[in-house]
């Protein structure tokens, strides 16, 4: 039997409540699979399970009760897979439920990026013949899968809990003051709850503390134990962005609005495919010492529009291509703002990137986020008079920045992964 | 489509992106992603979102027409004719 604990959820986050189970007693689990919402004081996370088997059973009710990481929520009956191919040896307790058809085992295992995929697109693994080399299940095996084998989640609703009809106005309004929509009268088409249905309703007793202000008090206390425990070194270059520019213009003009690349997808990869040639900033700092990370896990700076920042991961980002990586980037940005992120992209980025430039910011000096131990910045793109060739050109130039702990690497090794990312720009076919 | 249907699948995307925003208080003729705040990320969503309701596609070439609410009006109200919506 496994306990299926209460995992970590990110740097200083060592608390959370059980929003909501999305299985039951006697459901099979697997590897990847969303099995609870939990809420932080940063966001509302879906947690992950890590093991395959069954629930026994559910220790612990959704409420509002905190519960300190590690907490036991679940047990799970664990299904060994080695067994699977030997039925014989085998015995059958009576206690034991029947589980679903699994493969044979001993064929190799999914690569990251293909279980993400999976996981993202809601297809289960076991349940795939692989095409690729020695049964190996590929990309295309999960994408041909994904539309007929996608099914949401069994929700199993909080007593009383009923999803609302309401504008976007609506919803935001209600949440700032403090509204039950349930509560409100509706008077919009379909029975839909309008944003002057909100601002009619008397305005409760506010609440002691709400969501921003806890994530203020988050970011707080993970930066404050940032400068009080990583020596931070800064370094900083101007990266040429001409080519990369030119390349992604002549991509877009082909590309319809929704399959557009933006230059931050270009950044990210830049910096990724860098981080393998420097894999000293790519980890972590834990019990006084530097552990490297085999992956790339990058995280993202986003800004939340109330105010607030998160930074969850995208996963082994060196190893998606563009398409790809702009897909998962939307899909992060927007899940980060509308408070729906995973327990594991908040729990594991390796390191993190954040592109003030959007915000008009010509130069980053990032507090690197604890336990990683490093944080690339980058600014707006400016037209600057640079030299080529002994003539003046004008070109789209970027501020590039990174923030590096002293205990881990030196400015040489810092300037390295710089030097990288900027080659790596000036190929941006090959990215 | 007229400006007035224009206007309303605009403002209705954009109440997804940035649901705080006031129709009222917002100047037809300035720069949105500065007057509310909007990153590429939001920009890109929202084209995408008016992309998905009216059938309309946005060339690369006419991205700068939408950094106001008229730019963006007057591209629909141009181009709706050729894509209609779909029922």
């Amino acid at each position: 039997m496994i306990d299926f604990l209460l995992p970590s959820l990110g740097a200083d986050m060592d608390r959370a409540k059980l929003n909501m189970w999305l299985v039951g007693p006697g459901d099979a689990v697997h590897k990847g699979q969303i099995i609870a919402e939990v809420e932080t004081e940063k966001a509302v996370l879906e947690v992950e399970c890590w093991d395959e088997g069954v629930i026994e059973e559910l220790l612990v009710q959704p409420g509002p009760e905190w519960l300190p990481v590690g907490t036991p929520l679940a047990q799970i009956r664990s299904v060994e897979p080695a067994k699977a191919t030997l039925p014989a040896e085998t015995p059958t307790t009576p206690a034991q439920k029947p589980l679903p058809a699994r493969p044979p085992a001993r064929r190799p295992e999914p690569t990251p990026p293909v279980r993400h995929l999976a996981h993202e697109l809601g297809v289960d693994l076991s349940t795939l013949q692989g095409t690729g080399e020695g049964g190996t299940i590929t990309r295309s095996d999960v994408r041909a899968a994904a539309a007929p084998a996608k099914t949401p989640p069994i929700a199993i609703p909080i007593a009383g809990e009923q999803r609302v009809k309401a504008s976007p106005r609506a919803r935001f309004l209600a949440d700032r003051l403090g509204v039950d929509l349930s509560g409100v009268a509706a008077s919009g088409p379909g029975g839909m709850v309008t944003a002057a249905d909100v601002e009619s309703q008397p305005a409760p007793a506010p609440e002691p503390e709400d969501k921003l202000t806890a994530m203020r008090r988050a970011i707080a206390r993970s930066m404050a134990h940032s400068k009080r425990e990583i020596p931070h070194y800064y370094l900083a270059t101007h990266i040429d962005l001409d080519e990369a520019v030119r390349w992604l213009e002549t991509q877009n003009a082909e590309r319809s609005v929704s399959k557009r690349i933006l230059p931050a997808a270009l950044l990210l990869k830049a910096t990724a495919l860098g981080l393998r040639e420097i894999p000293e900033l790519n980890g972590h700092w834990i019990d006084e010492g530097f552990r490297p990370s085999p992956s790339i896990h990058l995280g993202v700076a986003v800004s939340i529009r109330e105010g607030g920042l998160v930074a969850p991961a995208l996963h082994d980002a060196d190893q998606l291509d563009l398409d790809e990586m702009m897909e998962r980037l939307r899909d992060l940005v927007n899940r980060a703002r509308s408070w729906k992120l995973r327990s594991s992209e908040m729990s594991d980025p390796t390191i993190t990137v954040t592109n003030l430039g959007d915000r008009g910011v010509e130069t980053a000096f990032p507090v690197i986020i604890p336990p990683q131990v490093a944080m690339v910045g980058f600014g707006k793109v400016v037209d600057t008079v640079v030299a080529v060739d002994g003539k003046a050109e004008i070109h789209p130039v970027i501020h590039a920045t990174l923030s590096g702990d002293h205990r881990v690497t030196d400015g040489h090794r810092g300037g390295l992964l710089l030097a990288a990312i900027d080659r790596l720009l000036q190929e941006p076919q090959t990215l | 489509m007229s400006p007035e249907q224009a206007r309303k699948v605009i403002f209705d995307v954009l109440g997804d992106i940035a649901p705080e925003v006031d129709e009222s208080t917002v100047d037809d003729d300035h720069d949105l992603t500065e007057q509310l705040d909007l990153d590429s990320m939001d920009y890109l969503n929202w084209m995408v979102g008016i992309n998905e309701v009216t059938g309309v596609d946005i060339p690369q070439r006419d991205v700068s027409r939408f950094l106001t609410i008229a730019g963006a009006v007057a591209f629909l109200v141009e181009h709706s004719a050729e894509s209609p919506i779909p029922a």
